[in-house]
């Protein structure tokens, strides 16, 4: 063998080595391309961008762009680029068969075009805005089922030759992928929507059930009223007031508590004497506990120091705890409910609402947290406990309950120290 | 025999069974209340009213229980009953689309809300008349005149 043979064969041997590598780069790049289409179904966006990103690395192009279409105003939607004209070009859009990718889309079929100022198809309008100078072009669709909802757009191969073959089905392999990663957010979304639609549903009906008992609560305060003054000869009695009053109180409460489950409602954080609060809340109901002939007594701990809360979260919390032990004893007379605060595990402050009431059984336990559960009847709107644990969570708090059926219920906040 | 113009008032709400007291009042009608379901069966047992006014979500015994046992005693079988609730799903309002559809896509997985499943049961015991809360005093009055014996 001749020195030249020697160096013909180490020439071709590192031309397989290269372009070995070259598979292999690719190959890893469609790996990876794959696992980012099964990792991140529930954001179209998100996946899109990254796609268009691999995709100008695995082809080794100057741009790439997702092209969609917007069959409501028949438009092609740019809507994840790369390349240095990307910010410009993000409010772009073609008309639903201009353009290559406009064809590609129309024809549903791959197009190549390594020349396009030969190409009558070409739409100057991008460059003319950008420009950007588009020497090649290489669009596969993304056909969903017999549907194509887009396609990936591919600019200027990097080396001379323009786009081959293997750059084709390359793409044509990614474009497959995206097309079901589309699919797969598709179908989450559908099944969100009715999930969604389906919890509106509940809450609506819940809703209007609270409204509705409220409501009859206004008219007959309102019945009442006009049926006493009527009647009166002297003073009118109040007890149509008193319903008016009542009931303006509770439907008040409703929105508060709505509110309070919306996921809107942010936080106030401040340093707060939670023995303050407790103390206040117990103030404000012990005339309710009287009423019914319960007994309302607070032990608060009064080492406790002060940690950051949001006060009226908290407050709402006590309150809601409160109000329910009460109504646990309406029919015990002289049952006490004991409101009490403390340090447990050596830096969690907790605040316990104990009651003597008619307790909880176990089937009632698993549901007390869910919006609208209620065994209240008339007078629960079932959104007391479901706030309360709202709350309590967005402190990184825990709530836990303790029931025994006639003997009572004990209700637990466990907040963080500092 | 029943007390020709008694009527059962059956409600866990103070505020409507004052409201409703005051109705009947006056519009010249006797009245008694019961709080719950197990004071309404004793009530029926003891006073024998003319017509029952019966709310259906009322902690201890609901009023669907009170329908139901009505239905099957012989002797409270043809008292009248009227059911007076909050629920939407008496109003004729269909407040559960959102839930009927999802249970169309997923089969049997998803619960019944609790107000189809009064629906349900009210079809099965049919009280005589459903009047939905906020009462109208003037409709309440035409439905009990229409119903008493």
């Amino acid at each position: 063998m001749s020195k030249g043979d020697i160096s013909k064969m180490t020439i071709n041997r590192q031309k397989i080595d290269q372009s070995s590598r070259v598979l292999e780069q690719e190959l890893l790049g469609l790996i990876d391309t794959a696992r980012l289409i099964h990792s991140s179904i529930h954001s179209l966006d998100k996946l899109m961008t990254l796609i268009v990103q691999k995709t100008t690395e695995i082809l080794n192009v100057e741009a790439c762009s997702a092209v969609m279409r917007d069959s409501e105003k028949n438009r092609l939607i740019f809507y994840a680029l790369t390349g240095e004209k990307a910010s410009v070009l993000s409010t772009f859009e073609l008309a639903e068969d201009e353009g290559v990718v406009g064809w590609c889309i129309t024809e549903k079929s791959t197009i190549v075009t390594n020349k396009v100022g030969d190409d009558p198809q070409f739409s100057h309008r991008a460059d003319e805005m950008t420009g950007f100078v588009t020497r090649s072009i290489l669009c596969v669709p993304l056909l969903v089922d017999d549907d194509c909802v887009g396609a990936l757009e591919i600019i200027n191969k990097k080396n001379k030759g323009g786009f081959n073959k293997r750059d084709v089905l390359l793409a044509e392999g990614i474009a497959d992928q995206v097309a079901v990663a589309i699919q797969n957010v598709q179908l989450a979304q559908a099944a969100l929507k009715a999930e969604r639609r389906a919890a509106i549903g509940e809450a609506v009906s819940g809703v209007a059930h609270c409204l509705k008992n409220m409501l009859n609560g206004l008219q007959g305060g309102l019945y009442v009223l006009k049926s006493d003054v009527t009647k009166a000869t002297g003073d009118v009695p109040d007890r149509g007031f008193e319903m008016l009053d009542r009931n303006m109180k509770r439907l008040i409460d409703l929105a508060q508590d709505m509110l309070s489950c919306s996921k809107d409602r942010k936080p106030e954080y401040e340093l707060t004497d939670i023995n303050e609060i407790s103390g206040s809340v117990v103030e404000l109901m012990q005339q309710r506990a009287q009423e019914q002939g319960s007994e309302l007594r607070f032990i608060p701990d009064e080492s406790l120091d002060e940690i950051m809360v949001d006060p009226k979260g908290i407050y709402r919390c006590i309150l809601n705890l409160i109000s329910n032990a009460l109504d646990a004893c309406k029919e015990k007379n002289g049952a006490v409910v004991n409101v009490s605060t403390g340090t447990v595990n050596t830096n969690e402050i907790v605040i316990r609402i104990s009651d003597q009431g008619c307790g909880m059984a176990e089937a009632t336990l698993h549901s007390i947290y869910e919006p609208f559960f209620s065994n209240k009847g008339s007078d629960g709107t079932g959104l007391g406990l479901s706030v309360t644990r709202k709350i309590v969570e967005e402190h990184n708090a825990r709530i836990e309950v303790d029931s025994v059926v006639n003997k009572g219920t004990t209700f637990s906040i466990y907040l963080p120290g500092q | 025999m029943p007390d020709a113009q008694k009527i059962l008032v059956v409600d866990d709400s103070e505020d409507h069974i004052m409201f409703t007291s005051q109705i009947l009042e006056d519009n010249g009608f006797q009245y008694t209340v019961a709080r719950n379901g197990s004071e309404a069966l004793d009530a029926l047992q003891k006073e024998r009213p003319a017509l029952v006014l019966l709310d259906i979500l009322m902690p201890r015994k609901s009023g669907l229980n009170v329908l139901k046992k009505m239905r099957e005693d012989p002797d409270l079988n043809s008292i009248p009953v009227i059911v007076v609730s909050g629920s939407g799903e008496i109003t004729g309002v269909d407040m559960t689309t959102g839930q009927e559809e999802a249970s169309e896509s997923y089969g049997d997985d998803v619960a019944r809300t609790y107000g189809e499943f009064i629906h349900d049961k009210l079809e099965d015991f049919k009280p005589d008349a459903l009047i939905s809360k906020p009462v109208d005093p003037a409709n309440l009055i035409t439905k009990i005149n229409e119903l008493l014996p």
